[in-house]
């Protein structure tokens, strides 16, 4: 009886590794098709063993299913996800079940909870790693084209380093299965008013190519397809804005008042352009480079995007800045003053308030409603 | 520019000026203010007076009995009144050019002198003393004359405003002040009311010496529905500029300095008031200056506002008068000759004319609203100007269709808001009058001091602004960005615009019409954008109804949420249920359709044949045996017996049933 500790385990991610099953086919050079391994701490040997059993598995399985690809592999200690995003490119992720120590004549046996790691949840973690991947890198074929393996091989060492860093794996829950987006309930009135802002500033700024609104962690407004939405809602809220509010913590509290200065803590970012490189759809539903530019201000996150071709001048910054400084933090005083009044009249009021209530809410009535009529 | 005056000028002189004799040595002119007419007396009147007005011309002749200072006609013109002396007026009866017998009424106060007379109707006739005021009714069958009232006022000068039958005497001067008494008017009536104290010394300026408020610097008109004084402030020291003070009448009929307009000159000024607009010429720069009242004041406190010209100070459009030469020409278009504008012989009168007593010509000074449109460069303040002017109906319009072409968006809400504001007050007052007298707690509050009366509508709005703009722009975008140069809007840019004009309409709570969703939904359509579409429709800004519905529906194909959006949309019509039983059929979701159908209490009427042929068509044998027996239950139910009805026609089933299943069984002993 040591510790507590040793009567549970919780599932853990045992590693994660990227391969192309194309490359390293001599004998001796299987180490070539490993593009990322986690952890990087395991010796080439493990990794090799590893990446091989992975690709057996997929060719062994192919040639029952011509369908599909092989998909999980249950063991009683390990759950291993396997994904083909692109084609000969392979995520596999191999995770540890929980288990419980129970005291049996025996002495201590442990029960593995297979139950608690689901498939679903696990494929679902995978399939967001790869789309913020897409949302930052396009693909990995498009990263090897334009700055070949290695280049390649450390884009993604870096990227999965802060990904996995911020985000854990190896858990979820149903909301990660639909990687769902939550919009924030709010009146017509106060939706119309976020929308003319951006009219206007689209208007203003005709370059722009999209426009989002997110108020904490809520969307309100997306110009986006909906399929760039899911991935970038889940990029910021997973990684940009928790980052930056520890940094904007610590940087106030450092120089008090500075934030008045410099429109440039107002996005998010290094350098006289904070800008990101991400990869949208355009209106015809290709995948296409722009920058992104996330201004924040009192809660809200308004990201935009430019074509790629747009070089992005400090004067921008802070002409966009100028525009939308006022009624951006007017708007979110209005916004959080609804939010504060809807969390304190509770559930009740909510019904009986009507058509302008939020959409969040209502949809899922809706959704329950029409459930009824399809089980 | 200048003298010759401003193309681009927001005011212009009447295109056919009244000519009359102008003035010479025989020849003196008068001008009547109640009649708007003006007189030439040429030698005392024995040469003949010409009468030159307004679509009426006359002339008469009457005996010359000494100078004349002054004549004016009763304003049904039968009666003529004449200051020949110090004391007394002559009455004349007058009938189409001949002057008949009459009478002279001398003033009450015998040592007082006469300043002048008015018609304050046909009737009745005051005589303005520098003891006071003598009101009289003049009977014209028997041309005689009853005193009704005197008033006891020591005067200096007076200035009489037929327009706004008021009457103000100017009766008291002290260093920093004057005081001036006014007299209102009605039929057969005269009421004194409260004398008020204007500011004479210049704005911030110490008050020098000399300074007095003459005639010249008062003006009376109607400004927004309210008699206006309005005052000339010349500064005491160069330094300053001079202002013009507005005192309004309030409810208790007393005056108030309401506003003051900031001249930004000195010199000399003459005034007008056009259409509630006060415009302001100055003759030393040949320019006018416009002001609205309402627009664009700045708080001066004590419950005055600072009032800035509205468009930046331009001359009168350029007049040219053709002159019919007396020979016969041999030029085809008879000589034109330039007018100078602001000449020192202009005289400005009330409301909006201007005579040039040597040149014999009487304009009425008419304002360009479309000129006053492009002067203006703040479009918010411009929309609200026009919004209280008479048929500007269709240049708002224009100047909201200019707004978002030159792409200054940034107004636009402001602009939007005011139009709506003036809709709602319109909206406002329709309701009053269906509902009665019961709502008056806001008639006070619409008939304030907005005084908005264009109406423009969402209707007009569509046509004449969104609907042409939103054509334009999917033109352009379909020719493939032709011209980059030309800054032609994009479809996104003018769904933005109709999005702003929804968020205006549904702030000051008017319904928006359903063909502006139209053209929003039409347009996210078309541009491909459904996820925006989806976004609008989830935060209720596109109001529910069937058609749009129905255009979700149809939108399946190319955007999958498009039917549960659809089908959300015709739940919350709660009028729709066979409509929703039809999607779901169409589905072949005869489950769902069958639940929902028992829900809104429909499964004792629904078609069984329908259904059946839906789940047959659905291939699951299961869901047949379901459906089947659901309504072979329904039947026992409602007939008892399991059989279908003949005109059910639903024999084809009952076949299918037995292929399958064999024969059909008993639910007689069945509970139901």
């Amino acid at each position: 009886m040591a510790g507590d500790s040793q009567h549970t385990a919780y599932p853990k991610l045992l590693n994660l590794f990227i391969f192309n099953s194309t490359y390293g086919q001599k004998e001796g050079h299987e180490h070539e098709k490993i593009l990322f391994y986690y952890p990087n701490s395991a010796d080439l040997d493990t990794q090799v063993r590893h990446v091989g059993l992975a690709e057996a598995i997929t060719r062994f399985s192919s040639t029952f299913r011509k369908d599909g690809d092989c998909e999980a592999v249950h063991t009683q200690k390990t759950r291993q996800l396997f994904m083909q995003p692109e084609p000969n490119i392979w995520m596999v992720m191999t995770v540890a079940i929980g288990w419980v120590s129970r005291m049996r004549e025996s002495g201590p046996v442990r029960e593995y909870q297979s139950e608690a790691v689901q498939d679903v949840v696990l494929r679902a973690c995978l399939a967001s790693l790869y789309r913020t991947f897409a949302l930052r890198h396009s693909s990995f074929n498009a990263v090897l084209e334009a700055r070949g393996l290695e280049g390649l091989k450390a884009t993604l060492e870096s990227f999965l380093t802060s990904y996995m860093s911020s985000v854990e794996l190896s858990s979820g829950d149903i909301l990660t299965v639909w990687s769902g987006v939550s919009f924030l309930p709010l009146d017509r009135q106060t939706f119309l008013r976020i929308h003319c802002c951006l009219s206007l500033l689209q208007a203003s700024f005709p370059t722009i190519a999209h426009t989002a609104f997110f108020y904490n962690q809520h969307i309100v407004w997306c110009g986006l397809a909906m399929e760039d939405l899911r991935s970038l809602s889940q990029y910021l809220n997973t990684q940009l804005l928790p980052s930056r509010k520890d940094s904007l913590t610590s940087s106030t509290s450092s120089s008090s008042s500075s934030s008045h200065t410099s429109y440039l803590s107002r996005f998010v970012g290094k350098g006289v352009t904070p800008s990101l490189q991400v990869h949208v759809r355009d209106e015809c539903g290709e995948l296409q480079p722009h920058h992104l530019l996330l201004y924040s201000l009192m809660g809200v996150t308004i990201c935009l995007t430019f074509a790629e071709s747009e070089s992005l001048t400090p004067q921008l910054f802070e002409k966009i800045d100028r525009l939308l400084e006022s009624k951006v933090s007017q708007l979110a005083s209005d916004i959080g003053e609804q939010a504060s009044k809807k969390a304190g009249s509770g559930p009740g009021a909510e019904g009986g308030s009507g058509g302008g209530e939020g959409c969040r809410g209502q949809r899922w009535g809706e959704h329950s409603a029409m459930c009824t009529t399809t089980t | 520019m200048g003298a010759m005056g401003d193309a681009r000028g927001y005011l212009e002189l009447s295109p056919d000026p009244v000519r009359f004799e102008p003035v010479s040595k025989v020849t003196n002119v008068f001008f009547d203010d109640t009649s708007k007419e003006v007189l030439s007396v040429r030698g005392g009147g024995t040469l003949g007076v010409v009468v030159r007005g307004q679509g009426r011309d006359h002339t008469f002749r009457m005996e010359d009995r000494g100078p004349i200072s002054s004549l004016k006609f009763s304003p049904d013109h039968t009666v003529l009144a004449v200051q020949r002396s110090k004391n007394a007026v002559e009455l004349l009866s007058y009938n189409n050019g001949e002057v008949g017998a009459g009478l002279t009424q001398e003033c009450r106060a015998k040592s007082a002198t006469l300043l002048g007379f008015i018609w304050t109707n046909n009737d009745d006739l005051a005589l303005v003393t520098d003891h006071g005021v003598e009101f009289y009714q003049v009977s014209r069958e028997r041309l005689g004359v009853r005193h009704l009232r005197s008033y006891s006022v020591p005067c200096t000068w007076f200035v009489w405003s037929p327009e706004c039958l008021l009457l103000l005497l100017c009766c008291g001067t002290s260093p920093s002040s004057t005081t001036l008494q006014p007299f209102s008017f009605k039929p057969g009536q005269s009421t004194k009311l409260a004398k008020f104290e204007v500011e004479v010394s210049g704005p911030g300026g110490p008050n020098a010496p000399g300074i007095t408020l003459g005639e010249r610097d008062v003006c009376v008109g109607w400004v927004y529905s309210l008699p206006s004084v309005c005052v000339l402030r010349h500064p005491a020291s160069p330094s300053v500029t001079a202002a013009l003070d507005v005192y309004t009448q309030n409810k208790d009929s007393q005056f108030k300095k309401a506003y003051t307009c900031r001249l930004e000159l000195t010199g000399r000024f003459a005034v007008n008031i056009i259409d509630s607009l006060i415009i302001v010429h100055h003759q030393a720069s040949k320019t006018s200056l416009l002001f609205d009242v309402l627009v664009g004041g700045g708080d001066g406190g004590g419950g005055m506002t600072w009032v800035f010209p509205l468009p930046p100070p331009r001359s009168v459009q350029p007049f040219s008068l053709v002159e019919a030469s007396a020979l016969p020409c041999q030029a085809a278009s008879p000589p034109s000759l330039p007018c100078e504008l602001y000449a020192p012989t202009w005289v400005v009168f009330q409301p909006d004319i201007v005579i040039d007593a040597r040149l014999g010509c009487m304009w009425h000074l008419q304002l360009r609203l479309d000129c006053l449109a492009e002067a203006v460069q703040d479009k918010t303040q411009l929309v609200d100007c026009l919004l209280r002017r008479k048929q500007a109906k269709s240049l708002v319009l224009l100047v909201v269709r200019k707004v978002v072409e030159s792409g200054q968006l940034a107004c636009l809400g402001q602009i939007f808001d005011k139009i709506n504001a003036a809709y709602r007050q319109h909206l406002n007052t329709i309701l009053q009058s269906q509902m009665g007298e019961s709502v008056s707690f806001s008639a006070a509050a619409s008939g304030g001091v907005e005084r908005r009366v264009v109406v423009v509508e969402q209707a007009d709005m569509y046509s004449a602004v969104l609907a042409p703009l939103m054509e334009e722009a999917e033109k352009v975008e379909k020719e493939g960005k032709a011209g980059v140069g030309d800054k032609k809007l994009s479809v996104r840019a003018v769904v933005g615009v109709v999005v702003e004009y929804t968020r205006s309409l549904g702030a000051v709570g008017v319904t928006v019409q359903h063909f502006l969703y139209e053209l929003v939904i039409n347009a996210l359509v078309r541009a491909r954008h459904f996820y925006q579409l989806h976004q609008l429709l989830q935060y209720h800004v596109l109001a529910d109804s069937k058609p749009l519905a129905c255009l979700l529906l149809s939108l399946v194909g190319v955007y999958s949420a498009g039917q549960q959006l659809s089908l959300d949309m015709l739940c919350r019509l709660n009028t729709a249920h066979d409509e929703i039983i039809e999607v779901l059929l169409s589905q072949r979701q005869v489950t769902p359709a069958l639940r929902y159908a028992r829900s809104v209490g429909l499964a004792e009427s629904v078609s069984a044949r329908k259904f059946l042929e839906a789940a047959m068509g659905s291939g699951s044998d299961q869901v047949f045996y379901s459906t089947f027996t659901f309504f072979s239950l329904r039947n026992t139910r409602l007939r008892g017996n399991p059989a279908f009805a003949k005109g059910e026609h639903c024999e084809v089933f009952v076949e299918h049933y037995k292929k399958l299943f064999g024969e059909l069984p008993d639910y007689s002993n069945q509970q139901l």
